[in-house]
């Protein structure tokens, strides 16, 4: 079946076809006996979707939610507000400090990096004589 | 005589805190919510949760609710999110605790009135569809909504409506496909 007959099908059941596209579809379903069938189903099957789906909850919902929203209002009375809000603030602060936290270390961990680059630098730039100079040869300070 | 109130002049009430006049919206429209949150979720403790949850977040709405859409739009769309939420839950759970789907033959009790096991066979089909298939199957053959409404509270296109709902009626066509049988045979 032709796929672009099949969605003009489709979209007929929703309204949506302009009168070009209708045209095309009467006459598809004018030429065949097949594209009819498909059209019988899918008109069954919406029906079927349509009278089969009216659901109910079990009795009493309203009582049901009404209660609920009772609990919810015997909640929220001042008392609590107050500790919600110390709660709340308490999060956000703590939040705040721990970000806080975290970008001190970052620059600290940036900075002890930037340090060490700069010795090793400073120890590659020394001759061998140097090194052996500083280590082997004692001041008279530390003779004495 | 009792003058039934239009919606608008029941919110303004549960505004102030007549607790009487949200009662009565819940009451109104709890059948459409069963409708939508069952067919999105089957039969299951949660659609009841959710169901009641729906109407908690409307009556915290209240305030900000302007009319814009009508009440059941509104409710529509928080009981969909909802749902939809659930479905997300529903996922994670059982990627560490896999259940097996029943099968038609396990849904349907053969002691049942025939049009009750209908209804069983038809929830147990929208289930095997995708959420986002599910979705708009529910709200436009479900709920009865226009391709604009479904496109409107779902926040897409019209032309992925209509796209999803094709998909969507394509397979129940084949898992409804004995039933479908019948009553074209009558």
């Amino acid at each position: 079946m032709d796929k672009k007959i099949l969605d003009l099908l489709y979209s007929s059941f929703d309204n949506t076809l302009t009168p070009r596209e209708k045209e095309m579809l009467d006459s598809a379903l004018e030429q065949s006996e097949e594209l009819r069938r498909e059209r019988e189903k899918i008109a069954a099957t919406r029906q079927i979707i349509a009278e089969n789906s009216g659901e109910t909850f079990k009795p009493f919902f309203a009582e049901r939610v009404m209660r609920r929203l009772e609990s919810l209002r015997e909640k929220t009375d001042p008392a609590l507000d107050l500790f919600e809000s110390l709660v709340y603030m308490f999060r956000r602060v703590a939040f705040v400090g721990a970000v806080a936290a975290v970008i001190l270390f970052s620059v600290q961990l940036l900075d002890t990096d930037h340090e060490t680059n700069e010795i090793n630098e400073t120890v590659s730039e020394m001759t061998l004589d140097e090194v052996l100079n500083s280590a082997f040869s004692p001041s008279l300070e530390d003779i004495l | 005589m009792r003058i039934s109130k239009t919606d608008l002049q029941l919110i303004d009430r549960a505004r102030q805190g007549d607790p009487d006049s949200f009662k009565e919206i819940v009451r109104r429209y709890e059948q459409r919510v069963a409708a939508t949150v069952i067919s999105m979720l089957g039969h299951c403790p949660e659609a009841d949760d959710v169901g009641q949850e729906t109407f908690i977040r409307f009556y915290k709405a209240l305030r900000d609710f302007r009319g814009d859409s009508s009440v059941a739009t509104y409710i529509t769309r928080i009981a969909i999110n909802l749902s939809l939420n659930e479905l997300k839950r529903r996922k994670r759970r059982m990627l560490f605790f896999p259940q097996s789907t029943d099968s038609v033959k396990n849904i349907v009790d053969e002691t049942e009135p025939e049009d009750v096991a209908l209804k069983k066979i038809v929830n147990n089909a929208i289930q095997q569809l995708e959420p986002m298939f599910r979705t708009v199957l529910v709200l436009r053959l479900v709920d009865g909504y226009s391709t604009k409404e479904t496109a409107d509270i779902l926040n897409i296109p019209e032309g992925t409506v209509l796209s999803r709902l094709a998909r969507a009626q394509k397979k129940l066509k084949t898992i409804l496909s004995p039933y479908v049988g019948e009553k074209i045979n009558g």
